[in-house]
């Protein structure tokens, strides 16, 4: 008898082992915490509350949306000594905290404000509606930033963008057509959001070597040719570069400061020998970027400028030697070019990354922003829990807190774990680089240590495989953690989600229509959107399947362009739930 | 209760997930249209006031695309006036006080062009005549004609009159709204 009962006990023990709810694919933080407290307090015994379905307390009248108080699943954790049907859970197993029950109420109660399934209801009154001239106004505007003349062949809007074409030589055939290149050349530049000019690289030559905004030629190669696809920008080490046409010499460096002749401000027209007092003269080495009208686009050349050296100072301290093709990219197209990475790069020079302490955490918080339109952190907290290493010498390793940012940027920044950045006087090999006055003639060049062996004492991480994992939660709220193989398998992974089209699409509505979308925002108050933002959340994800269909920016344009909300003269739809007055 | 839902209204307000920004054209649009409407003459103001001041009338100005050889330039219209602060400005502009002021500063400086008095506002006051000049800024639409009338009834001389109508259009929002 004893070992029957002994078996049934056994069993009951096993049968009462607890089932674990699959939380990471929670994207609301309320509902993981009240599922978090079934699991610690009732799934030992009700073993169907396994669900991550909302819909599930409601449909088994568990839980009566937005009143706690008539729930019966709130009323039975109270107990019956307060007005509970019965004592869940039983007054023997251990009993929720005060704490624990808020979370239970604080969904429920929630609950009632979810407006995901409402219907919309949107109006483009007509009286606000822009006739045709107006209309053309408008393109003309956005498309060309200058007054459009009398005599001009362009009609209506859809010229116009017929007019985003290149020549077979991949140049911009008329003066027009170079207007809108410029223009959206502009807009394209202006994407790049926390980059280094004004702590690193400003002052120097390095944007005589590099187009400080050579990642932003490929979006607009990819508006102007219709066989341009957005995910091959991702892919490979060739960048596309402006083809410019110049009229002059160019006899200065691009960036003095203003007409400052304060040192350190004047450093550059100092030692240009533009200053009267104190005239210098040297002589130009290496290949600058090309200066002139911007007239289309081409491949970046293969050695363009090759260096032999490399310094950790501007005095010429701690030489490295290498051998490199400082205009080649690193990989994964956009990723990986060497202007990207240099106003990305946010250690000291020739640093080694250890993946630890050191990593191009600052390359990864852009690829985000950048092309995603994302700002840090981009996971939940709960998603990240299980990334504190509670004995880890290193602090923000121990705190959720910190996690919830570097579980995203530190297992990305593996992609280009490789890169180090380090100065070289290229563009004045002459000059007498000791020289406190001479030695800002350098430029920063990003290093590839896998590729330059004899660079000694580089930690394993920075010479092994560039692999790592992308983790963040998406558009739709969903965990995206998938591990890559190289910066070229990082760019596919990311081209094939949602959010780089979502980003694009995203400025391009603000462009056109001067409506800007708070994007973490929209995606973190999905669940309680009012009427405008679920239209806008709606829109933008309408625009983003095309565009990752088509893969091309003209068909996002021509989709905005011929939206009614570009033809109302305010930009300013209508917008209500059905039962909103 | 009330300072909650002003606090709610204060939020929402300045937090918006979604809002609309009214464009206006950037300091491309504004150099482009009123050199074309007061001539070469124009120039060095519009260089001045309008090109150089980024962050007022935005417009990213492109360093590559701007080229000098000793006192020779190309692409004059894409330096950056103010360094490269002006590298990453926005596509188009919005209202501002300062906006409005420096294109008020503007355009009295415009009308005041010599050039002006013996070409463009050597003309009658007649509703045709403002109504030409009218449409080189909107060319879409037709002066309001009580506008014409207001002018006309100043008690100021033809060329002042002239010079009021125009500065009155160039610093209108009507011709830089997108």
């Amino acid at each position: 008898m004893k070992l029957v009962l002994a078996l049934i006990s056994l069993l009951s023990l096993v049968s009462c082992q607890k089932d674990k709810i699959n939380l990471s694919a929670i994207n609301d933080k309320e509902y993981a915490e009240f599922l978090m407290v079934v699991e610690s307090k009732c799934l030992n015994c009700h073993s169907n509350y396994n669900t991550t379905d909302p819909n599930f307390w409601v449909k088994k009248g568990l839980v009566v949306a937005g009143e706690p108080e008539k729930s019966p699943l709130y009323r039975s954790l109270r107990g019956t000594k307060l007005n509970g049907v019965n004592n869940m859970p039983p007054l023997k197993s251990p009993q929720l905290t005060e704490e624990e029950l808020n979370k239970i109420k604080t969904w429920i109660s929630k609950l009632s404000q979810f407006n995901t399934n409402k219907e919309i209801i949107v109006e483009y009154p007509e009286e606000n509606l822009l006739d045709e001239q107006e209309l053309l106004s408008r393109c003309y505007k956005h498309f060309v930033s200058l007054p459009r003349l009398s005599n001009s062949h362009i009609k209506k809007c859809s010229d116009l963008i017929n007019e985003l074409t290149l020549n077979e030589s991949n140049v911009a055939s008329s003066d027009l057509r170079k207007s809108i290149l410029q223009n959206f050349q502009n807009f394209h530049k202006s994407w790049a959001s926390e980059y280094n000019f004004h702590t690193k690289a400003e002052s120097w030559a390095t944007f005589e070597l590099f187009d400080y905004s050579e990642n932003s030629y490929g979006f607009t190669e990819n508006l102007f040719n219709k066989k341009s696809k957005l995910k091959d920008l991702f892919i490979g080490n060739r960048s596309i570069v402006g083809k410019r046409i110049g009229k002059l010499k160019n006899d200065k460096l691009l960036f003095k400061q203003g007409n400052k002749l304060d040192r350190p401000l004047k450093r550059y027209v100092w030692a240009l020998g533009n200053d009267d007092d104190n005239p210098r003269v040297w002589e130009q080495g290496g290949n600058f970027v090309k200066r002139g009208e911007l007239v289309g686009f081409q491949k970046q050349k293969r050695n363009l400028n090759r260096i032999n050296e490399v310094y950790k100072d501007i005095h010429n301290r701690d030489k490295y030697h290498v051998s490199v093709d400082i205009n080649r990219g690193h990989g994964g197209g956009l990723l990986g070019n060497p202007s990207f990475l240099i106003l990305t790069y946010a250690n000291d020079n020739m640093t080694f990354m250890d993946g630890q302490k050191h990593t191009m955490r600052t390359w990864s918080k852009n690829v985000f922003n950048d092309f995603m339109c994302r700002t840090l952190p981009v996971l939940q907290l709960y998603d990240t829990y299980k990334f504190v290493k509670k004995d880890s010498e290193i602090p923000f390793q121990r705190n959720n807190t910190c996690m919830n940012c570097h579980a995203t940027i530190d297992p990305l920044a593996g992609a280009m774990r490789n890169i180090t950045v380090g100065f070289n006087n290229v563009i004045a090999t002459q000059l007498d680089l000791s020289s406190n006055k001479q030695g800002y003639l350098q430029s920063f060049i990003p290093i590839d240590l896998k590729e330059n062996e004899r660079i000694f004492d580089v930690p394993d991480y920075a010479r092994s495989k560039r692999s790592g994992t992308l983790r963040y939660r998406n558009f739709y709220g969903d965990l995206i953690n998938k591990d890559f193989n190289g910066p070229d398998d990082l760019g596919k992974i990311i081209m094939e989600q949602i959010d780089p089209y979502i980003c694009f699409s995203k400025r391009y509505l603000e462009f056109l229509t001067g409506v800007q979308i708070d994007l973490d925002n929209l995606i973190k108050n999905r669940d309680y959107h009012s009427a405008k933002e679920r239209y806008y959340y709606n829109l933008l994800n309408e625009l983003a399947i095309n565009l990752k269909q088509s893969q091309n920016l003209k068909s996002l344009v021509r989709s905005i362009v011929s939206h009614p909300i570009y033809r109302l003269r305010d930009n300013k739809p209508v917008i209500r739930y059905k039962d909103e007055k | 209760m009330y300072k909650f839902l002003f606090l709610i209204f204060i939020f929402k307000t300045v937090f918006a997930t979604v809002s609309h920004v009214p464009q206006l054209v950037n300091k491309y649009y504004v150099y482009e249209q009123l050199k074309l409407i007061y001539g070469e003459e124009a120039k060095s103001i519009l260089e001045k006031n309008i090109l150089a001041n980024t962050k007022v009338f935005a417009g990213a100005c492109d360093p590559y695309a701007y080229e000098s050889e000793g006192s020779k330039e190309s692409g004059k219209q894409f330096q950056c006036f103010n360094g490269i602060s002006s590298i990453k400005a926005n596509s188009h502009s919005k209202t501002s006080v300062i906006r409005e002021l420096i294109l008020e500063k503007t355009c009295d400086k415009l009308v005041n062009l010599k050039n002006l008095k013996s070409g463009k506002f050597n003309k009658p006051v007649t509703y045709t005549d403002f109504n030409r000049h009218y449409k080189e800024f909107i060319p879409h639409r037709d002066l309001n004609k009580k506008v014409f009338e207001s002018i006309r009834r100043q008690k100021i001389n033809r060329l002042n009159q002239w010079k009021l109508f125009s500065k009155v259009v160039c610093r209108s929002l009507e011709w830089q709204k997108i």
